[in-house]
């Protein structure tokens, strides 16, 4: 079957009665030259202030502050970003970090994925009810409901420990099940009504059907779960007190004193800080979230 | 159950038992998500409520105050209509913005394009850049003389403005700040495009529908879960808005970025006054419940599910 | 399920199952073997060594000296001392919440508004028994009067100052050599600093600055009120602090100057060309375009680090006033050791408050971030290590001027305090932002209205 343009404007056109072929590839060129042009044109966009906290990070001290500021470090310090690494436990850090990070996502995508389950499919009495509650916990600003919380995780014994950082997550969160639910909601009921006639639990569809079909959505939230504990900074800071519990956000905050903000160290850590969120991310994403050829060609 | 029913509605049995089943069904498995409210969210939720009609800095005996909290917000408190004007501005605005820029890009991204992985992480990057590191970055980047954003204006023949000290364009400023953080949205987006079969782009091409075409009639619709997902969110969290103005600017020049709930942290963690933080609080609380049931109530209009359960 | 459904929502194989179930026993069983409890937190001490937890935000570059300090400090007293480091600036939602459930530290640091409600809330110990057992008069005299005297609350000592800073001026000497002009002195005045600052403005054609004489940013607590005291005014009275006193003759005219210097004169930047001059944080100095900035004597690390050998630079008191009653006046700052009024181990707490103040951890604050300190037996010590300091970096800056910071023990004196400082702020802040921020307003036009609006708010029965 001769290929489709992936973007041809609205003409009622079959390809073997439209124009030449080389028309046709003249117009695939120049839009795919469009779309890679938009994309290169944002992603320079997007890494500019990347690119500018790498710049800051490998300068000298008087030179981080030079007015109009210079992209070029001159001499490159690689030697800021041992010196910062040295300066603090950053491998304790990273240590904590990853472990509150990992069993955060494990609790996050099971109570999650369940109570979306819940929500998506299954018919109870004061469902909407609950439903609207669950988007109004999201409603009241933090700032009020922290020193409440942190009196009751005081009563609990909780504090200087990691498990206000921890446990909550195996309770659900209103954002993931929110987004899981609607993802849910999407996939169509022919899917769980045969399940049901071969006799299968609802326990059964959640796992067996539902689930796998929403590797995507799953992923989303494992991503966002991640990000989120990774880059914490209010929960470990009030409930966390001597340093060697400390998380990454902590430790980058620490550069920032009352009288001083060492800015190349604080550059150099945040750049280190920022390589796993991407790694995880182009591995999740390239495996979770296959983008989809929009345009006729057939595999 | 009547002997008459058991004799006459035997195809109708199985399906009775199993709404019981349902039910209690449905009741566990949110189950963990109603326990984590109950024993985490709940008692403070309450709790600051009940503060809201004391005078309260946490340190010291409470003093019992009725509705002056409430009163006093919209008599004697300047700030607060600044506040609000300023956080519905922001959230107006650069919620409908997000929407569509990160739809937009998660189009981009959903084709085979080479180095398709790198894209998206370069796009998602921004998102997860956090801290003081962000301030200073966007500080130099609104920067009226040296910064990139004046000097993109300049190749336009265009002056820019001062940004950031000025009255009109802080809070623009924070909200072009905001769109760089699309990269969140966007891969729920990239999630949801997922979920379009392209059996549906495939009818459509053979009968002869054009990009756009495919566009309205195919993608938006079944986008709109992930839409609405969106919305909902971003109305929330933009009601919220606090650390990008508090970082930049501290809710100047002249409160013109004061947000809401800066303005409850002012009250609150500056100058101890819990009790009227609460109280700020929950009227924030009653305005994005109201909007948030709007979106709600209008979505049965135009969210389309595949799977939708009706009652 | 149809071909066309798995197709579109992808598959999940039987090894991607099998994957997933390991992987979440794998961290299932990290998260059964791993604790939850820090790793830091030993189990209940052994009855034996008293444990001080002690809140302080150190500077990273701190940390090691601070744990020798630590050592040795636990080997002299047998106390052990439990850091818990406050990160960032806005630290107000750990020491607010910690206060509130109390799980507040035994010694805590404070600053600001925090530090006074805590004590003016009861949660600070009076150390009056403490000192009276452990401080002869002369330790007590080595502190600086004024500093020791601020942290008394009804008449209780409730704190101990942790460090002195003075509010001086700095200034760029290659912007008064190309200009040929005098250097600044301990003799200069207002009409002096004024002549100069004209001198080293340099604007162009459209009034754009290219260089400044000054780097003025207007805040009561800072630089309003040291040219209000400079002038021989004040801003309440010194006796009364519920007496604001910014509508005499002399106040005002110290406010008009400074806005003069602004709006008038044009030595110092609008706020617009503040944002367009400065660097990332700290302000216009380390440009190389500005004259002459104040600043604490904290700073002294500060322009180490951003300006390094750029250019050379100098320092002088904050200067006289041009009339008669004008005096030598500039505040000292100072944050605050507490201990919390609950804690179960007070002499321990104490031990380790007499240990801060005292020369190691106060030679430690000096050698790290060259911070003056709160003893005065150590100033010498101090000013020979920021010179060492200093001209390791640029040989030039032998020549800085350190003795004005410690002449400043002498005459500095606290900042300014309103009995409900954050309410009266409320009134005089929007007035100081028409003046100086925005300028529509006149100080003859706004300040006499405000200060009887402060008063009336100070006076409340």
């Amino acid at each position: 079957m001769a290929e489709t343009t992936a973007i041809e404007v609205g003409k009622r056109v079959t390809p073997w009665q439209g124009p030449s072929r080389y028309v046709y590839l003249g117009r695939k060129i120049s839009q795919r030259g469009l779309v890679y042009l938009l994309l290169l044109a944002g992603a320079i966009l997007f890494l500019i202030p990347f690119v500018w906290m790498l710049s800051t990070s490998l300068k000298e001290g008087p030179q981080v502050y030079r007015w109009p500021p210079v992209w070029i470090p001159d001499p490159v310090r690689f030697d800021n970003y041992t010196k910062a690494w040295n300066l603090l436990p950053f491998v304790q850090f990273y240590w904590n970090t990853v472990r509150i990070s990992f069993l955060s996502i494990i609790g996050t995508v099971l109570s999650c994925t369940l109570a979306a389950y819940g929500f998506a499919r299954l018919r109870f009495r004061g469902r909407d009810i609950l439903f609207v509650l669950l988007l109004a916990t999201l409603m009241l600003p933090n700032q009020v409901t922290m020193i409440p919380q942190y009196i009751w995780f005081a009563k609990l014994g909780w504090v200087n420990t990691y498990l206000p950082l921890i446990v909550p997550s195996f309770f659900g969160n209103p954002f993931s099940i929110f987004l899981l639910r609607q993802f849910f909601m999407t996939l169509p009921h022919e899917l769980d009504d045969a399940a049901k006639i071969d006799g299968c639990s609802f326990f059964g569809i959640y796992a067996k059907i539902i689930l796998p079909l929403s590797k995507a959505a799953v992923g989303v939230v494992a991503i966002f779960s991640f990000t989120y504990h990774w880059n914490d900074f209010l929960y470990p800071l009030i409930y966390l007190q001597s340093i060697e519990q400390f998380t990454i956000s902590l430790g980058l905050r620490m550069f920032q004193t009352n009288t001083f903000v060492d800015m190349q160290s604080l550059m150099a850590m945040s750049v280190v800080a920022l390589i796993p969120q991407l790694v995880i991310f182009f591995i999740a994403q390239r495996h979770l979230v296959q983008g989809v050829v929009l345009s006729g060609i057939k595999g | 159950m009547a002997i008459h029913e058991m004799q006459t509605t035997r195809s109708r049995r199985p399906r009775f038992g199993m709404r019981a089943r349902e039910e209690v069904a449905g009741y566990l498995f949110i189950l963990p998500w109603l326990i984590g409210f109950l024993v985490f969210t709940a008692g403070a939720m309450i709790y600051s409520l009940y503060l809201s009609f004391f005078d309260a800095d946490f340190l010291t005996q409470s003093t019992f105050t009725g509705v002056t909290n409430y009163t006093q917000m919209f008599t004697d408190d300047a700030l607060w209509f600044k506040a609000m004007r300023n956080t519905l501005y922001y959230s107006f605005i650069s919620v409908p913005l997000l929407t569509i820029l990160a739809l937009m890009i998660a189009l981009l991204l959903n084709q085979k394009v080479v180095g398709l992985s790198f894209f998206r992480t370069i796009y998602y990057l921004p998102s997860v850049v956090q801290g003081v590191a962000v301030a200073i970055l966007w500080v130099w980047l609104f920067h009226p003389d040296f910064g990139p954003i004046n000097g993109l204006l300049g190749l336009f023949g265009l002056s820019g403005p001062a940004w950031l000290s000025t009255e009109e364009w802080a809070m623009p400023a924070i909200i072009i700040m905001s769109l760089w953080g699309v990269g969140g949205s966007m891969i729920i987006f990239l999630a949801g495009l997922q979920g379009i079969s392209q059996s549906f782009y495939d009818a459509a091409s053979i009968d002869g529908a054009g990009p756009l075409a495919s566009f309205w009639h195919i993608t938006v619709p079944m986008m709109t879960p992930t839409i609405f997902f969106s919305l909902v969110l971003g109305l929330i969290g933009s009601f919220q808005m606090f650390t990008q103005a508090y970082v930049m600017t501290r809710g100047g020049p002249n409160n013109a970025t004061l947000t809401y709930v800066m303005h409850i942290y002012n009250k609150g963690f500056q100058q101890f006054h819990f009790g009227y933080a609460s109280a700020l609080a929950w009227v924030l609380f009653i305005v994005i419940l109201l909007f948030t049931m709007l979106i709600l109530k209008s979505s049965t209009a135009w969210v389309y599910y595949e799977g939708e359960l009706k009652k | 399920m149809n071909d066309d459904q798995r197709e579109r929502f992808g598959r999940l194989s039987r090894r991607e199952f099998l994957a997933m179930v390991g992987g979440m026993a794998g961290v299932a069983t990290l998260a059964a073997c791993a604790p939850t409890a820090a790793p830091g937190s030993a189990p209940a001490a052994s009855a034996a060594i008293p444990e001080v937890r002690f809140m302080h935000p150190l500077d990273p570059v701190m940390l090691d000296p601070a744990q020798a300090l630590f050592d040795k400090f636990k080997a002299e007293h047998n106390i052990l001392i439990k850091h818990e480091p406050l990160p960032g600036e806005d630290f107000a939602q750990k020491v607010v919440a910690a206060m509130a459930a109390g799980t507040a530290p035994d010694v805590m640091w404070g600053w600001g508004p925090h530090m006074r409600l805590f004590i003016e809330k009861e949660g600070t110990l009076n150390l009056d028994s403490f000192i009276e057992k452990d401080f002869t008069p002369e330790i007590i005299d080595d502190f600086v009067a004024s500093q020791w005297n601020m942290l008394k609350w009804n008449n209780e000592q409730h704190g101990l100052p942790q460090y002195c800073g003075i509010w001086a001026w700095y200034y760029n000497k290659r912007i008064f050599d190309e200009a040929g002009v005098d250097y600044p002195s301990v003799e200069m005045d207002a009409t002096s600093f004024l002549d100069a600052a004209q001198k080293l403005t340099k604007r162009d054609a459209d009034g754009k600055p290219e260089q400044l004489g000054v780097d003025i940013f207007y805040a009561l607590e800072f630089t309003i009120s040291t040219h209000i005291w400079s002038w021989g005014g004040e801003v309440h009275d010194p006796e009364n602090n519920r007496m604001c006193r910014l509508d005499e003759p002399l106040a005002m005219e110290a406010m008009e100057w400074l806005a003069d210097l602004r709006w008038k004169h044009k030595v110092g930047s609008t706020p617009q060309e503040y944002e367009a001059m400065r660097t990332i944080g700290w302000g216009t100095f380390a440009t190389d375009k500005i004259a002459m900035k104040c600043d604490g004597s904290w700073a002294l690390n500060v322009w180490l680090e951003t300006v390094g050998k750029n250019f050379d630079w100098g320092v002088f008191p904050q200067y006289k006033g041009p009339g008669e009653s004008s005096k030598r006046e500039t505040f000292h700052t100072t944050d605050t050791w507490m201990i919390n009024s609950k804690t179960a181990v007070p002499d321990a707490a104490w031990e380790w408050l007499k240990f801060a103040t005292d020369a190691d951890w106060q030679r430690m604050q000096m050698e790290t971030r060259l911070i003056q300190p709160a003893r005065k037996s150590l100033a010498v010590e101090w000013m020979d290590t920021v010179r060492e300091k200093l001209v390791a970096v640029n040989p030039n800056l032998e020549s800085v001027d350190l003795q004005i910071f410690i002449d400043g023990f002498d005459y500095a004196r606290p900042m300014v305090q309103f009995a409900e400082h954050t309410a009266a702020m409320e009134i005089l802040t929007p007035v100081f932002q028409q003046i100086y921020e925005t300028g529509d307003g006149t100080v003859q036009a706004l300040i006499p209205e405000a200060t009887a609006q402060v008063n009336e708010l100070l006076n409340k029965v």
